[in-house]
């Protein structure tokens, strides 16, 4: 006993220094794996606070760029409104059908940290559970997709931005239809690529990428970016494509958060379909 | 509380401030994040407690990785910092030093000492936190690049400030 105390107080700065790093590397370890976790993050009260009152000068700065930005996307969605469009032989459109429901709610978030050079992004929003938010909610802005909600505290929240490796988005291409998975390239923030295209897709340069709606996370039909280019590569008889993002995440003010309001019912059901298939 | 202590914690929140709000902020590219809050480690006092010097660094890469949501990789990196600088100290510093209550800067150490000293401690932690944040060896010519770009803007800014605070008194 007195050995081990003695070697305690010997190599104390040792083993403190060990155990630090134990503990950092836990720490760094965890973050990586479990993006969802609730380890400590910039949504906490302190710095989401420290964020969140030096935002408010920025949006000073950038008022013309945000209500540009809005403009547009009010003319796009006025050019939508039922007003706006043409009957075609008679029929009717009505906006309150029955025939629908609310599927989406979108909720208007600031941005009060935004990393968009890192190999790992991250957003902090002012908004968090007390306004509604929880975990795993899309993130979109008016021109693309921005990331999914990872961590919520009673204020604010972090982003998992589209611009992290483990971050992907079901898309589909415009013309034909075909689906597959859009992830960041790890490189240039307005690059994004799609694989294992089947090579047998006619796939045409400058097509819309859009979007799919498969999963639950973000409406499908939002516009991504449209094709750069693409490779083929025979040995695994699959397509590459480069995608160019329409989004620019350097400059993100006001975005939405997209709650599903039937969420909760798809994943019971494919929660279902799957012990169903056990 | 006394004086330097109280002159201290200024400094420490200062320097936090200047590194969340501005650099980390700026977003200046991809292979450039300067990081000055080290000068805090670098320039504490000559002869502080080992163990309180580990502490000091773990808790401020924390500090650090809270803010920029980096789980652990400031704070290993600080806590290797401060596991090596009494070696550099002892190694590196100058021998007609009459006290070790000194805080190592460009006017007790001299210009190239502590050019030396900030340069390579500086260098270690670089590296351990470019490496924790990609987290692969994957692509490692871009991390490397990563490194040194980001390592000499870092130790540029520490430089300028240390003249920038001491110089006057030369």
């Amino acid at each position: 006993m007195i050995n081990i105390l003695a070697i305690l107080k010997r190599f104390h700065f040792q083993i403190l220094f060990a155990l630090l790093l134990i503990i950092g590397l836990g720490l760094t370890i965890q973050q990586k794996n479990y993006q969802r976790t609730k380890f400590i993050n910039s949504a906490n009260f302190l710095s989401g606070g420290i964020y969140s009152s030096f935002n408010n000068i920025e949006d000073y700065l950038n008022l013309k760029q945000i209500n540009d930005e809005l403009q547009a996307e009010n003319a796009l969605l006025r050019s939508e409104l039922i007003s706006s469009l043409k009957k075609i032989n008679g029929e009717y459109y009505q906006k309150d059908d029955t025939l629908y429901s609310q599927k989406y709610v979108y909720r208007v978030a600031d941005v009060i940290s935004n990393s968009y050079s890192r190999p790992t992004n991250y957003l902090t929003l002012n908004m968090g559970s007390n306004d509604g938010i929880i975990e795993e909610m899309g993130v979109i802005s008016p021109s693309g997709v921005v990331g999914m909600v990872g961590a919520v505290s009673d204020n604010y929240s972090t982003v998992i931005s589209f611009l992290h490796p483990k971050t992907v988005i079901s898309c589909r291409l415009k013309s034909s239809g075909v689906s597959g998975l859009l992830k960041w390239t790890g490189k240039d923030i307005s690059e994004a690529q799609i694989n294992d295209i089947p090579i047998t897709t006619r796939i045409e340069k400058g097509d819309s990428v859009l979007t799919s709606g498969y999963s639950s996370v973000f409406p499908g039909g939002i516009y991504m970016g449209h094709i750069k280019s693409f490779e083929k590569d025979l040995e695994s008889q699959t397509q590459k494509i480069t995608v160019d993002l329409s989004i620019d995440f350097s400059s993100l003010n006001k975005v939405y958060v997209v709650e599903n309001l039937y969420k909760s019912e798809l994943e019971e059901l494919n929660k279902k379909t799957a012990q169903l298939s056990e | 509380m006394s004086n330097s202590s109280v002159r201290y914690i200024v400094i420490i929140v200062g320097v936090l401030f200047f590194q969340l709000i501005v650099l980390n902020r700026l977003n200046i590219s991809q292979n450039i994040l300067p990081l000055i809050y080290p000068i805090i480690l670098l320039t504490l006092v000559r002869n502080i407690n080992g163990s309180l010097l580990l502490l000091i660094g773990f808790i401020l890469g924390y500090v650090m990785d809270v803010f920029s949501n980096t789980g652990g990789a400031h704070a290993v990196a600080c806590t290797v910092l401060a596991f090596l600088r009494p070696f550099f100290l002892s190694s590196i510093g100058p021998m007609d030093m009459g006290s070790d209550q000194i805080q190592p800067s460009i006017i007790s150490f001299g210009i190239k000492n502590f050019a030396v000293y900030s340069f390579f401690l500086l260098a270690i932690h670089h590296v351990v936190f470019f490496l924790l944040e990609v987290f692969s060896f994957n692509n490692f010519p871009n991390t490397l690049l990563r490194i040194i770009s980001s390592l000499l803007f870092s130790w540029v800014l520490i430089m300028a400030l240390q003249f920038l605070f001491n110089g006057r008194k030369r």
